[in-house]
């Protein structure tokens, strides 16, 4: 009976974003007289799988860092849901939500930042343990040195401190952190961007095998379309606080349907010396949130708008093979 | 020049100040500065790392509009491959305080000679290669870019090198001339 029941219904995904709106009240002075709302997430939607890796791409202040906060409770939606393994994450009690936060961890940008300087390698990585009461004992010391074993570090490497470090280091002392509860998502924001060439792809293979390993979702969070691509099996691509375009990462890349993303995935530089790249597609900058564009917020920048474009705001679309694009046009 | 740089009504946009200007703008100006006196050379220090890549675009199309008017030279100086591939005709690859390789950019970009520039150019990711061709495992360059105060003895690269032999470790190599105006700092290149 039981096992029927299990398989008859199919289970949700890991995290739902539905219709996700997050609006932040600007004010002017003192008296907080309301100077308008800075429209950072407006109104987006999407899934992450199990053993999936999503990507949010976009250029600054498009709200790609604004969702990914929303989906770790560390700002409230202004509007929407976020759906964890099938449960709304704004009905659950504080107790319960202590309980997922597990389950959800991130790596930041900046490793240099993001480490307490006061504190040594096994202090940091000893933290997260403590704060939720996991492996208790002589445990956690092994599983300090298994964690610093598994991003490359060495156990005796525990006792230094951060600033003893170089930068790829610190970012495995990052990853280990995030790694010390055994979440079932890490989002990573920008989590090579910091780093120099070198060391990048260090960063990227152990985060592909450490996924491949622990059976991790990824949502990764970044600007650089390059790595994106690389590491990503789904890509979103948010505009002024909307998705424009959502598809697997070939089907993007060989065929981008909403003139953004061709625009965007034109622009990069190749590192090909005999690849010339097309003039630019677009012109002038992404305008202000606070008050975007009627209708397509990319309208005055698009080089293919019609008459409907700034009247009407496009909805996402599927064209098939979970290729969505939010256009007009299509 | 503030219309050469191509900023809209230049005649109103004068009178502003840098806060009121969007990033790209900003760099624009900038640029326009820094060719106003007509100067010979300009050198551009990660000029468009800050920017995001749309207007990254259009700043290095200007920046090559304008060497082609003014015949400026310019010496760009990046970390991002790709901009260097499409922008110079020469490169200069430098490690630890040296240059270790320089050349024609069509030609260092097919043959890398230096295992350190060989080792940048797989390093990252091509665009489009994995929807193309499938995921390969990126080359990692193993280690960390050595402390300057502290630098390793002989080639400063040897730590890090995967084909480092007996003499890396013990004499520093020279830069040395070959075929095709270019120039490489390894004693292997000779061997």
């Amino acid at each position: 009976m039981i096992d029927q029941r299990e398989t008859s219904r199919s289970k949700p995904p890991l995290v739902e974003v539905q219709d996700l709106k997050v609006h932040f009240p600007i004010r002017k002075g003192l008296l907080s007289r309301s100077g308008g709302l800075v429209l950072a997430v407006d109104g987006v939607s999407f899934t992450l799988n199990e053993g999936e890796t999503l990507g949010i791409v976009g250029e600054s202040g498009c709200g790609k860092t604004t969702a990914a906060l929303a989906v770790l409770d560390l700002i409230k939606p202004t509007a929407g849901k976020v759906l964890f393994e099938g449960s709304d994450m704004a009905q659950m009690s504080s107790s319960e939500l202590r309980k997922l936060r597990r389950e959800m961890q991130l790596i930041f940008q900046d490793p240099y930042s993001s480490l307490n300087p006061t504190m040594t390698l096994n202090q940091i990585l000893n933290e997260p343990m403590r704060i939720h009461g996991l492996y208790p004992g002589k445990e956690r010391t092994e599983r300090i040195a298994y964690l610093l074993r598994k991003v490359g570090l060495t156990p005796e490497q525990g006792r230094r401190f951060p600033h003893e470090l170089s930068g790829g280091q610190r970012q495995r002392v990052g990853i280990a952190r995030a790694l010390a509860l055994n979440p079932k998502l890490i989002i990573g924001d920008e989590p090579v961007s910091a780093l120099d060439v070198s060391i990048q792809a260090q960063i990227i293979n152990l985060l592909i095998e450490l996924q491949q390993e622990f059976k991790l979702s990824y949502m990764i969070i970044s600007h650089d379309l390059t790595v994106v691509e690389y590491i990503c099996d789904r890509i979103a691509v948010m505009y002024l606080g909307r998705i424009v375009e959502m598809a697997p990462y070939s089907n993007l890349y060989r065929d981008p349907k909403h003139p953004y993303s061709e625009a965007l995935i034109s622009a990069i530089p190749v590192s090909d010396p005999r690849v010339k790249r097309k003039a630019p597609m677009l012109q002038g900058d992404v305008p202000s949130p606070i008050r975007p564009p009627s209708g397509c917020h990319f309208h005055p920048r698009c080089p293919k708008r019609v008459a409907e474009c700034d009247m009407r705001s496009p909805q996402l679309k599927d064209i098939g093979e979970g290729h969505l694009v939010a256009c007009h046009l299509i | 020049m503030i219309a050469k740089v191509q900023i809209p009504v230049p005649e109103r946009r004068a009178h502003e100040y840098p806060h009121q200007l969007s990033g790209g703008m900003r760099q624009r100006a900038m640029i326009a500065m820094a060719l106003a006196c007509k100067p010979e050379i300009l050198i551009a220090d990660e000029p468009t790392t800050a920017l995001d890549v749309t207007v990254q675009a259009q700043i290095l199309d200007l920046m090559q509009q304008l060497k082609e008017e003014f015949g400026t030279a310019i010496i760009l100086i990046s970390h991002d491959l790709g901009i260097i591939a499409e922008t110079v005709e020469r490169i200069v690859v430098m490690y630890a305080g040296k240059v270790v390789e320089e050349g024609p950019s069509l030609s260092v970009f097919d043959a890398p000679k230096h295992p350190y520039t060989k080792g940048l150019f797989k390093s990252r990711p091509k665009i489009g290669e994995r929807s193309q061709y499938g995921r390969r495992r990126l080359l990692e360059i193993q280690g960390a870019v050595p402390n300057l105060f502290q630098l390793p003895g002989g080639c400063a690269f040897h730590t890090r090198c995967v084909e480092a032999v007996e003499i890396c470790r013990q004499t520093s190599p020279e830069l040395i001339s070959m075929s095709d105006n270019r120039k490489v700092r390894c004693h292997l290149a000779t061997l």
